[in-house]
């Protein structure tokens, strides 16, 4: 069922409401849940976004106009929900640092990374690109995010929509995140092999 | 436009999403593909903090929407033309009170910006997607609909006055210098590079910017406040937020948004 089809019944209210929620979650629940995990709500706080999310969803539905894909109708309550989360837990507000010291800390100590460990014996290039994608998805999550899907082969379009931009603009950001990133590995590229 | 991406970083997004026969000789894609295994290890370790949508959660959302009375009740309006209608029908109501109220003070002046030059012809439109970064709001009367939005807007802290400025038809299709590579707007570029700072600088500062791009069509630009937000809410408005700023689209409703079509509509 497509998102548009689950706004329909979503607004029929009654059983047909159940079902097209039940499809939206199915469907978007997951994609969603990940986003927020990696986007600085991880565990509690990403099912407690999408409850909000959900919630709003249900309050919207009946003013979603048709124009537009409401898959990027969807994503955008999704992260206008993820920010008012940020912003109830005070967390700082800067678009590219989002995730504070104490989440990310919180989230370290329950994953133990192993290239961490292994770092201290002997650095190798993947555990020296390791060390500079952790301090880079420290700093800007939502890019390192973004080069996740990107290299686990998400479609343009569902980057765009997961993002609010034009399949241009997400082009763009995305090679933006190339250049953020390079600073933080920029010591490994030495380890290349020739 | 932004500047479209150069063909090493093309390559190495490629080499990034794995994408066989390239190079592996390549610095560009060797630098990829040497980011390809810690990517999915760090992405397998955040994997185990994101819960699973499984039927748990589902019973728990079901019931949350039951507490809140959104399960099983029907909405009022569905369709844009219903809602439109009656928000007119409050609009007008709205604004005769306010005209009646403020008799005597000095409203919000819709002022021509000398210098700016207009964009002669009107632009094609555009598919709404293209506008991810705007909230679109179709409305019987945009320009009352803007004006009754921002009066009823929470003010900003200081307590400013909040200030509409019209620019004339066409005269600009963008607004913040960051977002001129979302949108295509050529004939308008001198005009827009000319307002940038001053839009940039009132956004940022709390005030309201409205833009009229022609009849019919307004452009309101508003800092995403966590007060902005709530008011935009409770006018069934759920807004996009770009880096903490939100941009209403207002249109005549049935009419498709002012934009000149963008290079990407291709791809």
């Amino acid at each position: 069922m497509k998102e548009e089809e689950c706004i329909e019944l979503i607004c029929m209210g009654g059983k047909a409401a159940d079902v097209g929620f039940r499809a939206l979650y199915r469907e978007m629940g997951p994609p969603m849940l990940r986003f927020f995990a990696f986007n600085g709500a991880p565990g509690d706080e990403a099912k407690d976004v999408l409850q909000e999310t959900i919630v709003r969803v249900f309050k919207a539905a009946s003013s979603y106009s048709g124009n537009g894909s409401a898959k990027s109708w969807l994503w955008q309550i999704g992260r206008n929900c993820l920010a008012d989360h940020r912003r109830k837990l005070g967390r700082v507000q800067e678009h590219e640092a989002v995730f504070d010291d104490e989440a990310w800390g919180r989230l370290l100590e329950s994953t133990p990374d192993p290239a961490q460990e292994k770092f201290l014996e002997q650095e190798s290039l993947d555990d020296c690109v390791s060390r500079g994608l952790n301090a880079y998805g420290q700093k800007m999550p939502d890019r390192a995010y973004l080069l996740t899907l990107q290299m686990e082969g998400a479609g343009i379009e569902d980057i765009a929509a997961q993002i609010g931009r034009s399949i241009a603009a997400t082009k763009e950001y995305l090679s933006q995140c190339r250049k953020k990133l390079r600073p933080f590995i920029s010591d490994c590229l030495e380890l290349l092999p020739a | 436009m932004g500047d479209p991406i150069n063909k090493d970083d093309e390559r190495w997004l490629e080499a990034l999403a794995g994408k066989p026969d390239l190079d592996a000789a390549d610095p560009v894609v060797a630098e990829a593909l040497a980011l390809r295994k810690p990517l999915q290890v760090r992405a397998q370790r955040l994997d185990a903090a994101v819960p699973t949508a499984d039927d748990a959660l589902l019973e728990q959302l079901r019931f949350r929407l039951r507490r809140e009375g959104l399960s099983g009740k029907k909405p009022v309006f569905r369709r844009p033309a219903a809602w439109a209608l009656a928000a007119s029908v409050v609009l007008g109501v709205g604004l005769g009170v306010r005209i009646g109220l403020i008799d005597d003070q000095p409203g919000p002046s819709m002022v021509e910006s000398p210098g700016i030059p207009s964009t002669p012809t009107e632009p094609e439109p555009t598919a709404p997607e293209q506008l991810a970064f705007a909230t679109l709001v179709a409305a019987a009367d945009p320009k009352a609909m803007a004006e009754e939005l921002i009066h009823s807007m929470p003010m900003d802290p200081l307590g400013r006055e909040k200030e509409v400025v019209g620019l004339g038809a066409g005269a600009v299709f963008g607004i913040m210098p960051r977002w001129r590579d979302r949108l295509s707007w050529d004939d308008a570029k001198g005009s827009f590079q000319a307002l940038s700072g001053l839009f940039q600088e009132q956004v940022e500062s709390g005030v309201p910017v409205v833009i009229e791009l022609g009849q019919d069509r307004i452009m309101l630009v508003v800092q995403a406040t966590d007060a902005m937000l709530e008011y935009l809410r409770s006018q069934n408005i759920e807004p996009t937020v770009t880096d903490g700023e939100i941009v209403l689209l207002i249109h005549l409703e049935d009419a498709r948004p002012p934009v000149n079509p963008s290079p990407d509509a291709s791809l």
